[in-house]
């Protein structure tokens, strides 16, 4: 059994190969990309609005409304970066019901590179609004002996967040295939329709957990925007 | 589960490629194309509040106004009101006033007509008395009217007694025993010689002047200066003419009260 899409060369793009992973990547953008232009091209301010305006109306809205509430900031700054973790993510695991499909989050490298992402952005959201000296303050709260402490926890949360997305995802494409050698003409179908909600969650949870990091970092109060459980 | 470094790389300049693209093409836009609409929909809603304030202040003005007219409307009713009862009393005083005019003027006419018929009445009464006289003294004595209306006068001087007598007595003496006999028809010389010889009770040498006046019905009068005997048929005239007057002011109370 493949177990992740990064082994599956296809072509090469001058010397860099280019696998499944790459080529699933570049659909789920372009799928995003063509309907943000749809969007962007019958953009409405009044009067009706289109169906795709409608949908990415209400995702914008939701995904501002969960940035407000998690961060207690306004959403302006961070809604680029959220919003398209969680489309991305929430549309690449939407996409495995279509056959053939192998979700791009379903990779190690994947999940890793966004993982990284969130690790690279936490600080530079925290050195944008607080300054450096605010920021590294952080690192030494509520003790400077916690200091290593703090790096690490940075590190492994950030290994966490990539492994889990990637957990989610594999374990699902595992039980999948696992499924189909036993019973496969039904219970595919349940894993499927299954996977379609778990793995909005996972996009929901991925974007939420950088979003908590992210207010973590920009608020002054280390570890205020860490939700409970966490 | 391993990782791919190239891969991982060139994932990452996917998303912060699809991050910029889909920041410039999707979240800018919509975000704006939002808060328009929202600036829109606040603007409707404060320019809806303002137009909601001014019907407000419009409707109290005009219930204001109504109010205002309600009132100058009861006042214009009152004072027509007033004005109509004013009016309606002056027109009835003015119609009673003219009732009791016309009825004054209608009993002033009842007043002469009744008069005017009583003084017909007397008058043809005493003719038809003068007549009936006449013929009954005719019948029965065969002397004429006038010489039973001198008897009648002659009689009556001879009856005075006491304080008239002296009264008329008085008079004459101051008039010298001048004195006026007047009578409704002439006197025959022989009525005037009784007369003079029944006038010596009044005075010794009594000077008597002789005329006729047709207002003394069938009757004699002496007038000495202030003092004045008669004998007429107006006594009798008078009671007929009070009896008839009584009977009509009854048969007009009837009337009315029909």
């Amino acid at each position: 059994m493949q177990m992740t899409p990064d082994g599956t060369i296809l072509f090469h793009l001058g010397p860099l190969p280019v696998n499944a992973t790459i080529l699933y990547t570049w659909i789920v953008m372009g799928v995003l990309i063509l309907s943000a232009l749809l969007v962007r091209l019958r953009l409405s301010d009044t009067g009706e609005l289109t169906r795709w305006q409608n949908l990415w109306e209400a995702v914008v809205e939701t995904i501002a409304g969960q940035i407000r509430e998690v961060s207690g900031q306004e959403p302006g700054p961070y809604l680029p970066f959220i919003g398209t973790l969680f489309v991305f993510i929430a549309l690449s695991n939407i996409l495995a019901v279509v056959p053939g499909f192998q979700p791009p989050t379903g990779s190690l490298s994947t999940t890793t590179a966004l993982a990284l992402c969130v690790l690279i952005a936490v600080p530079l959201f925290g050195l944008a609004r607080r300054g450096v000296g605010g920021y590294l303050r952080s690192y030494i709260q509520p003790s400077p002996l916690m200091a290593p402490f703090n790096v690490m926890g940075e590190l492994t949360r950030t290994l966490a967040l990539a492994i889990r997305l990637y957990g989610n995802v594999m374990s699902g494409t595992v039980i999948a295939g696992i499924l189909i050698s036993i019973a496969p003409f039904f219970f595919p179908v349940l894993m499927q329709l299954l996977g379609l909600l778990t793995g909005v969650i996972q996009a929901y949870i991925f974007a939420i957990l950088a979003m908590v990091y992210i207010a973590s970092a920009t608020r002054d109060r280390p570890g205020a925007g860490m939700p409970k459980g966490e | 589960m391993q990782i791919d470094w190239i891969t991982v790389a060139a994932q990452i300049v996917n998303f912060l490629a699809l991050v910029w693209i889909l920041h410039r093409l999707l979240y800018r836009p919509v975000t704006r194309a939002m808060q328009r609409r929202a600036a829109d929909i606040r603007d409707r809603f404060a320019e809806a509040e303002r137009r909601e304030a001014l019907a407000v202040e419009e409707a109290d003005r005009l219930r204001a106004q109504q109010r205002d007219v309600e009132a100058a409307r009861a006042g214009v009713l009152a004072e027509a009101e007033a004005e109509a009862a004013a009016l309606r009393a002056r027109l009835e005083e003015e119609a009673r006033a003219a009732v009791a005019a016309r009825r004054a003027e209608w009993e002033d006419q009842l007043d002469r007509e009744q008069a005017a018929f009583l003084a017909d009445l007397r008058r043809g009464t005493a003719a038809h008395v003068a007549r009936v006289a006449r013929r009954v003294l005719d019948d029965l004595a065969g002397a004429a009217l006038e010489e039973a209306v001198v008897d009648t006068f002659i009689g009556r001087l001879r009856a005075l007694e006491g304080k008239p007598l002296d009264e008329l007595r008085a008079e004459a003496v101051a008039a010298g025993g001048e004195m006026a006999v007047s009578s409704a028809f002439d006197l025959s010389d022989g009525m005037r010689a009784r007369l003079c010889s029944a006038l010596d009770r009044v005075h010794d040498a009594p000077r008597v002047g002789f005329d006729r006046d047709p207002a003394l019905v069938c009757g004699i009068r002496l007038r000495i200066r202030g003092q004045t005997v008669q004998w007429t048929v107006d006594a009798y005239l008078d009671d007929l003419q009070n009896e008839v007057a009584a009977q009509i002011d009854r048969g007009a109370r009837d009337r009315a009260a029909e």
